[in-house]
């Protein structure tokens, strides 16, 4: 007999009161099928926003195989690793906030790019490298010293992309500004991070959704195309935008941009073999997450979410379930039983992020550098 | 090769005064010198008639350690001597350390003074990387040297290292107390002076930070390069010898307005 209408019979995580991640408060798991699995030991390339920084920093500490190709040499020190950038991502290319941005990387690391802008003078009167300004204290002694740097740097690209077996890339932003002679996308406005704003040379883009997918569907047949065996996963960043130049309210501004990631992120795994999207995005901004996802400043997320991320992530690729974060389902029992923003829930935050130690080293861990702090109104 | 030789007569054993009780009466020569093993060169170099001008105390000697807290300088050290001029030769073989011998991993770096970069497969660090090191390695050196200028309230200069030797191919040989650190060759002229100067920036920068007047090697026993001349290099081929001291001697009493 036929069904009485077209929903009847469909599995309980498509329905919002029967989904069972409605059980596990802030903890849920969206995810329902993946098209591949990944073994530890394959090699991993992570890249994107400063969330990218996250998942790659939670990724390496889960165990998951975090391709290195611009490794830091002996000498250096490992307290002096995070401000040099080294390990945080494969190589040295800091945060890639928007799809043009990863594009370029790919053609300049392949030489199919030179943009006309090779250097900015940064505030300590050294040398930046406008296309990652902030990826060593004081930046460069001289010309010399950064084209070395980018040398190398661009060589460990290659490296990273013919190495890899996964690919997560983070989509940060659609806002950005571009050199009017080329088109060369910096991931910082000239003038906060180095270099001279002028109107004259450099313009605001605010990317629409169909270059976003060009430029992504261009940088995954390129990998592709380098890396047959490649596999992709697509993740839109949950912290929301840092400034707007639109003239518009920055939360205005960041569901606008973080609606067209997702809706770019969808388009592109949709059309592409081995290439899924994953909801760490949901978890962290769905409101099944009950609010309870963000740190103090309400921008960036908290080490127990960004846990939960990646335990859903290795369950699902890898096959090894995690233990549940330890206040779930306590957090999960207060959250039906008491209102939201009521005493008890104030109690039950404080205790979560003060009890657990691995929760408090994660805070110490994820304390990534962003280069969108450096936006300031003055 | 020319093996250097330190020649210079009337060469005093090292440090052989008998241990000192502190306090005691304050020494009164002008001029303090306090180091490590770069003050040898200037003990080495003093003539009889400017001995009585300089005392100089090397602080890794057990016999000074009263006067110091695992080799930072105490209000010990200040009530013991009251000089007119104080030297700091604090520091000075750090950049040894870091390349009179090739590393495992050859590496190399572009340095404000010389891009240039040496031959074979060698890790290009960036130079802020390369300072930020230098910075870790030479901090107890520059706590050392802070604490000595906050001791005195006369004149608190610092004398820069010897530059490196340039042709040191004996150590391959010979290598010493460096042992298994020298299979792997020695590391090119160039890097080491440019680690030499890396250090030396280091030392600048604090002692401007410190209001201290800094000394540099004397040019006339530097080569065209910037390396310490052989004649006067010491033997073991990281230090200079008594006739570099002797050059540094009219420098130091300078310090003392001429006492």
């Amino acid at each position: 007999m036929a069904p009485r209408h077209p929903y009847v019979g469909l599995p309980d995580y498509q329905f919002w009161d029967q989904q069972p991640g409605s059980e596990g408060g802030p903890f849920f798991d969206p995810v329902v099928e993946v098209s591949f699995g990944i073994d530890l030991d394959e090699p991993v390339v992570t890249a994107g926003s400063c969330f990218a920084q996250t998942l790659a920093h939670a990724l390496k500490r889960s165990g998951f195989n975090l391709l290195v190709t611009e490794k830091p040499h002996p000498l250096l020190t490992v307290d002096l690793l995070q401000d040099h950038h080294y390990g945080l991502f494969s190589a040295r290319y800091g945060n890639i906030y928007t799809t043009r941005q990863l594009k370029q990387l790919l053609q300049r690391a392949y030489g199919l790019f030179e943009p006309r802008e090779t250097q900015w003078e940064g505030r300590s009167g050294w040398l930046v490298d406008p296309f990652r300004p902030q990826i060593q204290p004081d930046g460069f002694i001289n010309a010399a010293d950064l084209e070395k740097s980018r040398e190398t740097h661009l060589a460990a690209v290659r490296q990273a992309v013919e190495q890899l077996s996964l690919f997560v890339f983070t989509l940060g932003l659609t806002e950005a500004w571009v050199d009017r002679r080329d088109g060369a996308v910096f991931p910082l406005a000239p003038g906060v991070a180095g270099g001279v704003y002028d109107e004259t040379r450099f313009a605001f883009v605010n990317f629409d959704f169909a270059s976003v997918v060009a430029d992504l569907q261009w940088s995954l047949d390129f990998i592709r195309a380098k890396n047959p065996a490649s596999k992709f996963v697509l993740t839109v960043s949950p912290v929301q935008i840092k400034a707007t130049y639109e003239k518009r309210h920055v939360s205005v501004a960041s569901s606008y941009s973080k609606s067209l990631l997702r809706v770019a992120a969808d388009a592109v795994s949709r059309a592409n073999r081995r290439c899924d999207y994953f909801p760490s995005y949901e978890m962290v901004t769905s409101s099944l997450s009950q609010g309870r996802t963000y740190r103090g400043d309400r921008r960036t997320v908290r080490g127990d979410v960004v846990r939960h991320v990646i335990s859903i992530f290795m369950k699902h690729y890898a096959g090894i379930e995690l233990p549940k974060p330890a206040n779930a389902a306590a957090a999960a029992r207060k959250g039906r039983n008491s209102n939201d923003s009521g005493q008890a829930g104030k109690k039950q935050r404080r205790a979560n992020t003060r009890g657990d130690k691995h929760l408090k080293e994660m805070g110490e861990a994820l304390d990534v550098l962003c280069d969108e702090e450096s936006i300031t109104d003055h | 090769m020319v093996k250097a030789k330190s020649d210079r007569p009337g060469r005093l054993p090292a440090f052989d005064t008998p241990a000192r009780t502190y306090p005691e009466a304050p020494v009164r020569r002008p001029v303090l010198i306090v180091g490590g093993s770069h003050t040898l060169a200037v003990r080495n170099g003093l003539s009889r008639e400017q001995r009585p001008h300089i005392a100089i105390i090397n602080l890794r000697q057990p016999k000074f350690a009263s006067l110091f807290d695992e080799e930072v300088p105490t209000p010990a050290l200040a009530r013991a001597f009251q000089p007119k001029g104080v030297i700091s030769m604090i520091g000075g073989n750090t950049h040894h350390a870091y390349g009179l011998f090739e590393h495992p991993e050859p590496y190399d770096f572009v340095a404000p003074e010389n891009s240039a970069l040496a031959e074979g497969r060698r890790t290009i660090i960036p130079y802020a990387a390369m300072l930020a090191m230098m910075r870790v390695s030479l901090a107890r050196h520059c706590t050392a040297i802070s604490a000595l200028k906050s001791l005195f309230s006369c004149p608190v200069y610092q004398i820069l290292a010897p530059p490196p030797i340039c042709d040191v191919r004996f150590l391959l040989e010979e290598p010493g107390t460096f042992g298994e650190r020298a299979q792997y060759g020695l590391a090119p002229v160039s890097l080491r002076l440019k680690l030499f100067n890396l250090q030396n920036r280091v030392f600048r920068s604090h002692c401007e930070e410190l209001g201290m007047p800094v000394i540099e090697p004397p040019a006339e026993a530097l080569d065209a390069e910037g390396c310490l001349l052989p004649q006067f290099a010491d033997p073991d081929g990281t230090h200079a010898n008594s006739d570099y001291g002797h050059l540094l001697v009219p420098r130091i009493l300078e310090t003392n307005h001429g006492a």
